[in-house]
């Protein structure tokens, strides 16, 4: 951010805290996102509610963000308040500027937390969470907290809606990708039309996190500090978020750890059905574990197609387009069996 | 003829020399980025050692499975992809095994040079 950048948003926080005045103390970017900025903020407020120090995240779109699918920041601000109020351990929603001459980008300013999010470093470093028993069932509390939010019982109404099945709503999706897609990807195919003659019927939508996964979470050395990344969230099918969570592309290498790679599958289903009082049907999560795969295959041709089109090429873009093989490997040993 | 040693070997060369040189005193941060650049220095020399090989593997598989002697490899991707949208590879019909068995060893193929840890484990 440059000076005349940190003058606004200065302006801007004095105003919606409705202080004397505002000071940006530090500001830093924090690694990690590809098609978002997180950077924390340290503020200094005199007057008003919110006097004293203050260490934010403000979150903005990157400048070269690209994934045409996520939420903007208005709407991402809005997700946050209402699991804010819903119970969902979340960073607490400060401001937002929907007015986007002031920086550039519309951004919104959340309490920062503590901890680290890095997936691959959570499933090997135990001194975080050191308790993945209770760190797995814990995940599966905020989840079933998540789930059961629905349309009827939210103001939320920019999140798009649907008549078909959430499964069939994907799968017509990931074709109209390929489609627009320079290349053919026939295991990709074969994967869909799996997902589309086994695809579930389900009478229960509700809100889903939409990258509910290792990575996506905080934790310090207690245990979970927050649910992070909202830009997915969508009306779904529940079990999309829980075989999202469970699926192999999702564990970092440990793949025994079937709960994100950082616990076991069952202490998080129990953690999710003691708080939801509903059953998991464990044959409906494997469906949406294929899924998973076929989706984060597709978010990996997208990734390649930005480094493609990039002015300045990303090697992490790059490298996920590298991920397709590895992904297309595990969906065809998931679909072996008709 | 170009002068040796080749493209593959000095990309080797500068992975392992990154490896040796670097990556036990880098940053934690620096170490990500290093093994990114490791990473995909090995996929292009991996691809530089297949050569051609591989896509005339893929080419002959996808050939054997269309029964097509003419069939290129983008074109046989489309006949394939639609054929599977249209149900024509599903279980229980004639093209299920042969399609089955060309998209795993094509996509071993890919993966060998992508990844092929995932091969071994």
């Amino acid at each position: 951010m440059n000076n005349s950048q940190r003058l606004a948003i200065e302006k801007f926080v004095a105003k919606a805290a409705s202080a004397q005045k505002a000071l940006i103390v530090n500001m830093k970017i924090l690694n990690g996102g590809a098609v978002q900025e997180n950077w924390l903020t340290t503020l200094s407020i005199e007057g008003g509610q919110w006097e004293g120090t203050m260490e934010c995240v403000l979150r903005c779109d990157s400048e070269t963000a690209g994934v045409n699918i996520s939420h903007g920041r208005p709407e991402e601000f809005e997700l946050l308040r209402t699991v804010f109020a819903a119970g969902v351990t979340v960073p607490e929603p400060l401001w937002l500027c929907d007015d986007s001459s002031l920086i550039g980008r519309k951004f919104f300013l959340m309490r920062c937390i503590k901890g680290i999010a890095s997936g691959h470093i959570l499933v090997k470093d135990m001194t975080y969470a050191p308790d993945r028993v209770q760190l797995a069932e814990r995940l599966g509390v905020e989840l079933a907290t998540i789930h059961a939010i629905t349309r009827h019982t939210s103001r939320i109404d920019f999140l798009e809606t649907y008549d078909d099945s959430p499964a069939n709503h994907l799968i017509r999706q990931h074709r109209a990708y390929l489609d627009s897609h320079p290349q053919d990807h026939p295991v990709l195919e074969w994967a869909i039309r799996w997902l589309e003659r086994h695809a579930p019927q389900t009478d229960l939508v509700t809100l889903i996190h939409g990258d509910f996964r290792t990575g996506n979470y905080m934790v310090d050395d207690q245990g979970l500090t927050g649910i992070l990344d909202w830009e997915f969230a969508a009306w779904g099918d529940p079990l999309q978020d829980i075989g999202w969570f469970c699926a192999k592309c999702w564990r970092f290498g440990k793949v025994k750890s079937e709960a994100g790679g950082i616990g076991s599958r069952a202490d998080f289903i129990n953690g999710y059905e003691r708080q939801s009082g509903r059953k998991i049907d464990k044959s409906l999560v494997a469906y949406w574990e294929v899924m998973a795969h076929v989706r984060w295959a597709v978010i990996a041709l997208e990734q390649a197609e930005r480094f493609r089109g990039a002015e300045a090429p990303s090697l992490l873009l790059a490298l996920t387009g590298h991920m397709v093989p590895e992904l297309e490997w595990e969906i065809l040993k998931l679909t072996e069996n008709n | 003829m170009r002068p040796l040693p080749s493209t593959a070997d000095l990309l080797q060369s500068t992975s392992h020399m990154l490896k040796e040189h670097f990556l036990s005193t880098a940053s934690a941060s620096d170490r990500i980025l290093l093994r990114m650049a490791m990473n995909a220095i090995s996929i292009a020399e991996r691809q530089l050692r297949s050569g051609e090989t591989h896509d005339s593997q893929q080419a002959e598989s996808m050939r054997q499975t269309l029964s097509n002697p003419l069939l290129s490899i983008n074109d046989g991707n489309q006949e394939l992809a639609r054929l599977i949208r249209e149900g024509k590879a599903d279980h229980g019909e004639a093209l299920h095994q042969a399609v089955k068995d060309h998209l795993k060893l094509v996509t071993r193929i890919r993966l060998s040079e992508s990844n092929p840890k995932v091969l071994d484990s």
